[in-house]
């Protein structure tokens, strides 16, 4: 039993309530590892999503030593000619790109960027997102209608020469090229929080709630989110898949950062410079390989956790 | 319930043009923000500053009135069909002339594209959830997944070299053959068909493999349900308790999500045509961009959105249809 | 789920998209489109323009060579060919001595619409650019700046009265060597030079070319898929020279990407092309793995003298600039720290020559090569020992100007490089320079941007330096004229000015004789390479590839450039040369293939529509 003190935050008291609530917590968190364990894919999404960031935060370590261990690793050695295009081999583990520089050096790298874009604009993505979809689904009326036709424009713009002009105005810059992805891809979440959530209010218990009497916030918090919650989190996960493709999409078509080393930039410079023409699959061959790879990761995850969340679909 | 039906779909209108008419403000303003001087555009080079010229054609273009005046002008000019005239892409010509062209080529890719993955993804979809756990389900959500994780642009390149590799003879850039218009229609037919099929193969893979995923998790989510255990005990055979019960249900987020995919589709297709040198809205897009036409740019922006805005228009119709439990 | 009759009108639907999509049907005359011998040139960017006083990039130039004629053409040894004009001469008694010529108009060419051509188109495609109209017409103006006015003799002779800078008339050096189209008044003179310089469309080019345009080629140009041409059959060279062309068609057949491009060399289903440099050398590589391909290379000088160019911004008080640009003692430090050997070896894979003066040695006794005293060789030593002679001190990784320099006391040696995203090799260079001259303590910050923008800022001058190209036309004064002061506002890059150079030029343009022009160009080459505020990095070479199992003729272009690709000043002779070898059928395997595949696909669906789950399967629910 802990005392009541005089202090100045009543959310610091750790009553019997909020105990047990941590109690639950753990043991859902357990329960929820449990049976994640018991799915293939979400496993092996698992295992590729360790690799790579182990890979990213281990990269001075990995990279070839014969590469200096700075970021962005972009020193294509002006002076020093070192080979174009050779093939892979013991000094060049994955071959080497146009310009010399030692492909397996660049993937490695790479994984930082990826990984970096993937959750920081998924971040912006979700926040704005479930603002949005949550108020216009739950108040409903004049709300729903003016935050969903705002949500239809932003869906309804081609994302595509959106980010061109985007980019074009706020430059070509890592950071802009986060933004630009942050701010593109919230409507689906809006949309799938705000479906869900008017599916939601239908319901029964929603219904006795109001009847006997609870406001809006509590009703929220304790009914609509946790419903809801689930479905974000998955789609959070989607969410990165989706960012990690925009990145490396924006980067090929040469609206991202050239000197940051990515998947998608290597993949531009290569392109660039008819990798395709002369055959050097290797310079296109591992970074794409990643890119798929890391997609896979987050998509298999984030289907593993939908299982595991939603328990209706813990019988399949 | 018809009449609130007919109720809520002319609200629905409604609420079509308001989003369009944001959408051609928003456009307007947009392009009037761009960097650069846009009479610089016109004149590459050569003229002095300063001179007669540069005023002559900012007078011409209307950029020498205020920002209200030149809207006006611009929705003016939009009601009677008149786009507008392209400046840097192909100087002096008449948008609307050559808009039709790069329009049916990308209505061809994307709307033979959307049909076929519609049909043909509902239906592995269909295929696997039905075949659960077997080989033939386990094997097919593996490629699902492998193309649904594939960048469409990486695939579109595969696919280029591949076939370049494979049959030489065929063709790979382009909507048509140089010689099409002297063709008879037959051949026309016929060379537009193998000038759009491997573009066509390109754009659809992913979205055949989303549409299968998602129908596929929808119908077994379905088949989890109460009321399909109530179904098989009633005696109701396998087909009708596929196609009465469980895809009606199952159709309701593939729905939304396919909606929400005519714009993925719009804009993969972008990078499809740039690889295939497809001459479509896509390719019209980005030459705009990069030359900063933006009558052009203008112009094909309204063009998809709009078609965005249609789609979903349709989906959240067809939804309401199908889903009882959402009031209007 | 579906609608009864979705599949019904599912095909309907899908029949008559097709169907809509085939555009009016339109059938060819005479001989069937299939058996006309076909030469296809595949190009990388699409024409921008069907009027030759806006189009701006090389195809577009080489579109309107191809439709239209010269007054003089060029041959193969890069000397004038008669064209339009079968004979020239200077006025003798006119002052000053070759401010007047005289050209004799072949009486035989006819505009394509059937119409004849004589004197008076000359006239009016002259007047028609200078005077008040010089402003509008800007597309020949290195041309136009130096015509006063034409006028008509009598039916088939016209004088061109030329002019200098100030309006007096003097004597013109290249009057056999005026790069415009001439043009027809029956059809020109309706349209107001405020519109065809920038708005007219000319939807059905008309001239005298040895190619015509058909009714769908503003169709086809607004599709930039490809334009087809056909052999002008009253081509004037037949009765003039007793030359023709001997193919039916030519295709120009654009191409977005160049990796498409070289895989329809290697098919064969394009006859030539212009290759940029990793492309040709993938094509070099496939031929060594395929030795009995029909293919024929050449790489070299491009006859347009086309040079790749790093301008150092010399605009006085322009704001945003740094005005350390015009220090010489920096720019002479830039120029010795450009490592052109890098540039053409690996950026450029070895097929280009290393640059010095702004016209390239295709100009052969015109060229000025840098000696050994005056060359700047990549030397960073030299190029640091400059900076500190100047008084350019070390702070850090920069270099700071000092307190008495003249143009900006304790600025930063700090640049940026404006750069045109889409080339990527300037890209490259950018990227070599930023990394070599910070070895120097020069700072260089390049800027990506798209070719308007770069437009934009170029042309006003907003920039520290800048990467651009140039090509030529066979008379350099159009290379030289872009340095003059009077080119400042218009087509300098750089607002370069300098008294010394501007009186060379003046002096090279006063006089039609070519051994006292000689050693005023060779003086305007040494000034400018000398000020360094154009710095020449590399010559890059036309690569071309063309097939010989379908045409012959192709020639030796190395010893006679003007034979190349790249000679679009009307009249190729390479044009004249071409035999076709069999007749080349356009091949509609491929439209019948198509036809198959169609139904196929439309029937398999079909199919897919109407499977059903098997009716007797039990029903396995999770």
């Amino acid at each position: 039993m802990t005392e009541m003190q005089p202090s100045r935050s009543k959310w610091l008291i750790l009553n019997e309530t909020r105990m047990e609530k941590l109690r639950l917590l753990r043991k859902n968190g357990m329960r929820i590892a449990r049976e994640y364990r018991h799915s293939l894919g979400g496993m092996i999404g698992l295992g590729i999503l360790v690799f790579f960031v182990a890979t990213a935060l281990l990269a001075p370590l990995i990279a070839s030593k014969y590469d200096t261990p700075s970021m962005p690793a972009n020193d294509i050695h002006w002076n020093d000619y070192n080979p174009s295009y050779a093939s892979p081999s013991a000094r060049y583990l994955f071959g080497t790109d146009f310009y010399g520089r030692d492909v397996y050096t660049l993937t490695i790298w790479g994984s930082r960027a990826s990984l970096i874009v993937g959750l920081l604009a998924s971040l912006i993505s979700i926040v704005l997102g479930t603002a949005v979809g949550l108020a216009a689904g739950y108040f409903g009326k004049v709300s729903d209608e003016v935050l969903m036709r705002f949500t239809d424009f932003f869906l309804v713009i081609p994302w595509f020469p959106l980010m061109i002009v985007f980019a074009s105005l706020l430059g070509r810059s890592f950071t802009n090229v986060i933004i630009v992805i942050g701010i593109t891809s919230w409507p689906s979440t809006s949309r799938i929080v705000r479906a869900q959530i008017l599916s939601i209010k239908e319901k029964a218990f929603v219904e006795r709630a109001i009847a006997v009497g609870a406001g809006s916030g509590h009703i929220i918090s304790k009914h609509i989110l946790p419903n809801v919650f689930p479905l974000i989190f998955a789609n959070t996960i989607l969410l990165v898949a989706n960012s990690i493709f925009s990145e490396s999409f924006l980067d090929f078509f040469g609206l991202g950062d050239a000197s940051v080393v990515s998947w998608g930039t290597v993949l531009e410079a290569a392109y660039e410079k008819q990798a395709f023409g002369s055959f050097a699959w290797w310079n296109i061959f591992f970074p794409g390989v990643c890119i798929i790879l890391l997609i896979m990761a987050f998509y298999l995850i984030g289907d593993a956790l939908d299982e595991v969340m939603n328990p209706k679909l813990r019988r399949r | 319930m018809a009449q609130s039906f007919r109720w809520y779909f002319a609200k629905r209108l409604i609420y079509v043009a308001l989003t369009v008419w944001l959408i051609l403000t928003f456009n307007f303003l947009l392009f009037r923000v761009m960097p650069g001087d846009v009479t610089r555009i016109v004149i590459p080079k050569g003229v002095a500053p300063g001179s007669d010229t540069f005023e002559r054609l900012s007078h011409y273009y209307g950029l020498d009135k205020s920002i209200p005046e030149q809207y006006l002008r611009y929705m003016q000019q939009l009601f009677t069909g008149h786009l507008g005239e392209s400046i840097s892409f192909s100087p002096g010509a008449d948008i609307q002339d050559f808009l039709g062209v790069y329009l049916m080529n990308t209505l061809i890719l994307v709307g033979f594209g959307t049909a076929l993955s519609i049909v043909v993804g509902i239906w592995l979809g269909r295929y696997t959830a039905w075949k659960r756990g077997q080989p033939a389900d386990r094997i097919g959500s593996a490629f699902f997944l492998v193309f649904y994780c594939m960048p469409t642009f990486l695939f579109a390149l595969l696919m280029l070299t591949l076939v370049a590799k494979v049959v030489p003879q065929w063709p790979i850039a382009g909507a048509y053959s140089p010689t099409y218009y002297t063709m008879p229609l037959l051949d026309q037919i016929g060379d537009r068909v193998v000038h759009t099929l491997v573009p066509l193969f390109a754009l659809v893979i992913e979205t055949i493999a989303t549409f299968s995923i998602i129908t596929r998790s929808s119908l077994i989510d379905v088949m989890t349900e109460e009321y399909m255990v109530t179904a098989v005990a009633k005696g109701l055979t396998a087909r009708v308790v596929l196609h009465k019960h469980a895809m009606p249900n199952a159709m309701l987020p593939v729905v939304t999500v396919v909606a929400m995919n005519v714009g993925w589709v719009l804009s993969g297709s972008i990078m499809i045509e740039m690889i295939f040198s497809y001459q479509g809205l896509g390719y019209l897009t980005y030459y705009a961009v990069t030359s900063q036409d933006y009558p052009v740019l203008q112009s094909a922006f309204m063009l998809e959105a709009i078609a965005v805005v249609l789609a979903n228009l349709i989906a959240d119709m067809m939804l309401l249809k199908l889903d009882p439990r959402v009031r209007v | 789920m579906w609608p009864k009759h979705a599949t019904v009108l599912g095909s309907l639907a899908i029949v008559a998209i097709l169907a809509l999509s085939a555009s009016p049907v339109r059938w060819t005359t005479g001989a069937s489109a299939a058996d006309e011998s076909t030469l296809t040139w595949g190009m990388i960017e699409a024409i921008d323009s069907l009027n030759p006083f806006i189009g701006v990039n090389d195809n577009a130039y080489i579109f309107y060579g191809l439709v239209y004629d010269y007054l003089i053409a060029v041959n193969e040894d890069m000397g004038p060919a008669p064209n339009l004009a079968l004979s020239w001469n200077i006025v003798p008694d006119a002052e000053p001595f070759g401010s007047v010529w005289e050209y004799n108009i072949t009486r035989n060419a006819t505009w394509h619409d059937g119409e004849p051509m004589n004197a008076d188109d000359v006239t009016f495609t002259v007047n028609y650019q200078v005077g008040t109209h010089y402003d509008d017409m800007w597309a020949y103006q290195p041309y136009t700046i130096l015509i006063d006015h034409a006028e008509t003799i009598d039916e088939y002779k016209v004088r061109i009265h030329f002019k200098n800078i100030t309006g007096a008339p003097a004597p013109c050096p290249f009057g056999d060597k005026l790069m415009m189209p001439i043009v027809p008044e029956h059809i020109w003179r309706d349209v107001p030079t405020s519109t065809a310089g920038f708005t007219y469309e000319n939807d059905l080019p008309i001239g005298t070319g040895p190619f015509v345009c058909t009714e769908n080629t503003k169709e086809e140009f607004l599709g930039r898929s490809a334009i087809v041409l056909h052999k002008n059959p009253n081509y004037h060279s037949k009765v003039d020279f007793n030359k023709e062309i001997q193919f039916d068609r030519l295709i120009l057949r654009f191409y977005l990407e160049p990796a498409a491009m070289l895989l329809d060399m290697q098919t064969g289903k394009i006859d030539v092309a212009l290759f940029n440099a990793p492309n040709y050398v993938s094509l070099l590589d496939y031929l060594e793995g395929n030795q009995d391909a029909p293919i024929g290379t050449y790489s070299g000088l491009t006859c347009t003298s086309y040079s790749i160019d790093l301008e150092v911004n010399q605009k006085k008080d322009a704001t945003g600039v740094n005005p350390l640009g015009r220090d010489p003692a920096v720019r002479k430090a830039m120029a010795y720290a450009v490592d052109k050997q890098f540039i053409r070896d690996h950026i450029y894979r070895g097929y280009a020559d290393l640059g010095s003066s702004i016209m390239s040695p295709i100009y052969g006794d015109l060229y000025w090569a840098p000696g050994p005293e005056e060359i700047y060789e990549y030397d960073l030593a030299k190029a640091n020992q400059t900076l500190d002679a100047a008084g350019y001190t070390w702070n850090g990784d920069i270099r700071v100007a000092s307190p008495a320099n003249p143009y900006y006391p304790g600025g930063k040696l700090s640049f940026n490089l404006i750069v045109e995203s889409g080339l990527v090799e300037d890209k490259d260079t950018a990227e070599l320079l930023m990394y070599d001259w910070a070895k120097i303590g020069i700072e260089l910050k390049p800027e990506y941007y798209e070719t308007g923008q770069w437009n934009d800022i170029v042309y006003s001058y907003a920039y520290d330096l800048t990467i651009s190209y140039w090509s030529g036309d066979p008379d350099p004064n159009y290379l030289l004229f872009i340095q003059t002061s009077y080119s400042v506002g218009g087509w300098s890059e750089n607002a370069y000015e300098n008294v010394e150079y501007d009186y060379n030029y003046t002096k090279s343009v006063e006089t039609v004789n070519p051994t006292e022009r000689t050693p005023f160009m060779l003086a305007c080459q040494e000034i400018m390479y000398r000020d360094a505020a154009f710095i020449v990095t590399v010559y890059p070479y036309g690569c071309y590839a063309w097939r010989t199992d379908t045409f012959d003729g192709w020639g030796d272009w190395g010893a006679h450039p003007g034979r190349s690709l790249s000679n679009f000043w009307t009249a190729n002779p390479l044009y004249f040369d071409l035999v076709p070898k069999g007749r080349q059928k356009i091949d509609l395997t491929m439209a019948y293939v198509g036809i198959g595949v169609g139904i196929a696909v439309a029937v398999a669906v079909v199919l897919l529509l109407r499977y059903r789950p098997p009716k007797e399967e039990d029903v396995k629910l999770p």
